[in-house]
């Protein structure tokens, strides 16, 4: 008897072990009979405006279930499912700049949507397709894009006596910023926070890239251009460090600050967390490197990307065509501060509405901001370099010489990416 | 007679055998589902990461390197100075806490405070918040603009300190938060150990006519040694394991100041997602660990009294 029944709970245990084991398996299973179900890894802003859009998409697919899934941007509730090869999400999204990158390390872990997708090529900003492009395949739709502005304090530019017409060139920017030091001490003309955001904006005007023929191009005289500016608004006293987004809210609430460089999403943050400030801020495209340069540059955007995991992958192209293709989707995506890259858009009446806090239409401003951004080449490294380069702007704002600082940068880059060095 | 001998002869083999299936099989059965579990999620990853650290692995793929990764992390001049960031704030935190945490035992255990139990309450209280919430309290306490710290410090005509920009005070700062979450918690341990102290040693040294402090000095720290030596390895192994207060705080700036090996680690396993170079790291950390308690042993004698 007593045998027996050690016999029986040793198989009871097991019983619990294998059924909590297999159960997942069994819901999948029943789900793809009737209704397909999908899911979607998002994060912040753009996972709420998804999670908006599934009522819209249901009226026309009342067949495909959508569930999205709130993930962080460091990608780790998706990563793991992709280096496991099973469970990762049917519709994944990463930074546009990432992508290259997750091409490469997670090679067959996205289906090729280059037949779909062909009737849509004129319909979006042409640099979009760039960073989902690989051997002539797309593997991703482009989303949003980031079109960069200066939004000036409007009050603050007008009692330094300052006048926004006149600032043309970065050289003109930390004058005004200098000036308005006079006016106000304790206020900064800009803030920048521990990242590279703001090369990035700097790069891309100057047309620069970070790889260029597959080659590490850190180290290329944009790249030098675009550190010793942001190094000299800081040692000038007219940039100061917020270190990051959450730091920017006081800075600017306070007001310490009078004019931030970033892109379209910023708006929306700003009619957001500094309702008081409406009607206060005005917004001009940035400033040139030399009078008639190029005053355009983008920062961020993503993509969506269907897994080849997914066993409805049919299904989850329908929602990213949804959302992204047509005017209901983009209307929900243009609420949530993301700038699209599907230009038929531009043409409607969403699009073109005043807004209230900034007092002007402001995505047809941001429209104009597209039209000579460059191209720029990101390639497989932005994972592997996101630590690099931050550490080569520290370095950099900490007073190290910039060519020996570019060039550790591109080596150490070099050794975790295996990609040469351009020189 | 014998009949029952040979029954005799048999029966005991028979208990024997099903006794060995309930005194030895049995409490294994019901420990199974602990080593189950164990096994699957501690033993197997313990060894897919020895075998990772051997190779190229990145994403989904992977290629035996042999010991590259170990030789590029050791040639590496951020993991160590990652690492030289942390045994710098090791050397200043863990001294720091153990003293403030056995005064504060000291003080608990003393017989002219009322309420004990709320001061132990509010003493322990900062280990109960959680790691997330308390480092944003400190950024929006140290933030160099607006903070409060700066605040006060302005009150007595102090400058405002940097203490995110400057590589000298974030270490302060991170300094300051370990020591502010995790005193508490050592001093419960050694006030545990205070009161097992026999009063008896006490009285005989009142008798003697040795005052507080030649108590403590004499008394209190010594027979609290193997208690102070297991909260020292504990906070030692701790803070080269630093990760949630740097990388919320500061994110291991400015230019890699409060950088420390698990943000090191972390940022090449789950940001690059090199998951080989990321495995090796650890490997190395560990292998650091347990030289560094090996000697913390040695050298205190096992924490005999």
């Amino acid at each position: 008897m007593k045998r027996l029944s050690v016999w029986l709970s040793l198989l009871l245990v097991l019983t619990v072990f294998l059924t909590a084991c297999s159960s997942g398996k069994d819901e999948k299973a029943s789900s793809t009979e009737g209704k397909a179900t999908i899911t979607v890894a998002s994060w912040n802003a753009a996972a709420d405006a998804l999670t908006e859009q599934i009522e819209g998409f249901n009226k026309k697919y009342p067949d495909i279930k959508v569930e999205v899934l709130h993930t962080d941007t460091g990608y780790s509730k998706v990563t793991p499912a992709l280096a496991a090869g099973t469970g990762a999400p049917d519709i994944i999204q990463t930074q546009a700049r990432d992508f290259p990158a997750f091409l490469q390390k997670f090679p067959d872990q996205f289906v090729d949507i280059t037949d779909e997708t062909k009737k849509y090529k004129d319909d979006f900003i042409e640099s979009s397709w760039k960073s989902v492009t690989q051997d002539q395949k797309i593997y991703a739709m482009p989303w949003d894009v980031g079109p960069t502005a200066l939004y000036y304090r409007t009050d603050l530019f007008e009692k330094a006596g300052i006048d926004v017409e006149s600032v043309k060139t970065w050289d003109d920017y930390i004058e005004a910023g200098k000036k308005l030091k006079e006016t106000f001490p304790d206020t900064a003309m800009t803030l920048y926070t521990d990242d590279f955001n703001l090369y990035e904006i700097f790069l891309n005007q100057l047309g620069g890239s970070y790889v260029k023929d597959g080659k590490i191009n850190v180290n290329s005289p944009e790249s030098e251009k675009a550190l010793l500016l942001q190094k000299k608004m800081k040692d000038e006293g007219i940039a100061i460090n917020v270190h990051d987004g959450n730091g920017r809210i006081p800075a600017l609430t306070n007001d310490k600050v009078a004019s931030v460089i970033l892109p379209v999403w910023y708006a929306g943050t700003l009619s957001h967390s500094v309702e008081k400030q409406a009607g206060k801020w005005g917004i001009v495209p940035i400033p040139a490197f030399e009078v008639g340069g190029n005053t355009q540059a983008n920062l961020g955007g993503s993509v969506l990307a269907v897994s080849k995991q997914s066993k409805n992958a049919d299904a989850a192209f329908k929602f990213i065509e949804y959302v992204l293709t047509t005017d209901e989707g983009q209307k929900i995506m243009l609420k949530y501060g993301l700038f699209p890259s599907y230009t038929p858009f531009y043409k409607s009446e969403a699009f073109n509405s005043k807004d209230e806090y900034f007092g002007m239409e402001l995505y047809p401003f941001f429209a104009k901001q597209t039209t000579t951004i460059k191209d720029m080449e990101y390639g497989p490294i932005m994972l592997d370099a996101t630590k690099p380069l931050k550490d080569m702007i520290d370095g950099v704002l900490a007073g190290n010489d910039v060519k020996k600082m570019m060039g550790t940068t591109a080596e150490s880059i070099s050794k975790s990416t295996k990609l040469k060095v351009n020189h | 007679m014998r009949e029952t001998a040979v029954g005799k002869m048999t029966k005991p083999s028979v208990v024997s055998k099903k006794k060995w299936n309930q005194k030895i099989l049995t409490p294994y059965l019901f420990l199974s589902p602990f080593f189950i579990v164990f096994a699957i999620f501690m033993v197997y990853p313990i060894f897919e990461s020895l075998y990772l650290s051997f190779t190229s692995a990145q994403g989904n793929q992977a290629e035996w390197v042999g010991l590259e990764n170990f030789k590029n992390i050791l040639t590496d001049g951020l993991f160590w100075k990652s690492l030289s960031n942390v045994f710098i704030i090791l050397i200043v935190q863990v001294p720091l806490m153990l003293i403030i945490g056995t005064l504060l035992a000291v003080l608990l255990n003393s017989k002219f405070i009322k309420g004990k139990a709320i001061f132990r309450l509010f003493i322990f209280l900062p280990v109960l918040i959680d790691l997330v919430t308390y480092s944003i309290v400190f950024t929006l306490i140290f933030n160099e603009q607006y903070g409060m710290m700066n605040y006060l410090l302005g009150l007595i005509h102090i400058d405002p300190i940097h203490w995110f920009s400057d590589p000298f005070w974030s270490k302060v700062l991170i300094i300051i938060a370990v020591t502010w979450r995790w005193t508490g918690y050592n001093t419960i341990i050694l006030l545990a150990g205070i009161t097992t102290i026999d009063d008896s040693l006490y009285e005989s040294a009142d008798v003697d006519g040795a005052n507080k402090f030649t108590q403590f000095f004499k008394i209190t720290i010594p027979m609290l040694k193997p208690i102070l030596l297991f909260c020292g390895i504990l906070s030692t192994i701790g803070t080269i394991q630093l990760f949630t207060e740097p990388s919320l705080l500061t994110a291991g700036g400015p230019n890699n100041a409060t950088n420390t090996p698990i943000m090191y680690l972390y940022q090449f396993g789950f940001q690059s997602f090199q998951f080989g170079y990321a495995s090796a790291a650890a490997y190395i950390i560990t292998i650091i660990v347990g030289i560094i308690s090996f000697f913390q042993i040695k050298v205190s004698k096992g924490g005999e009294i």
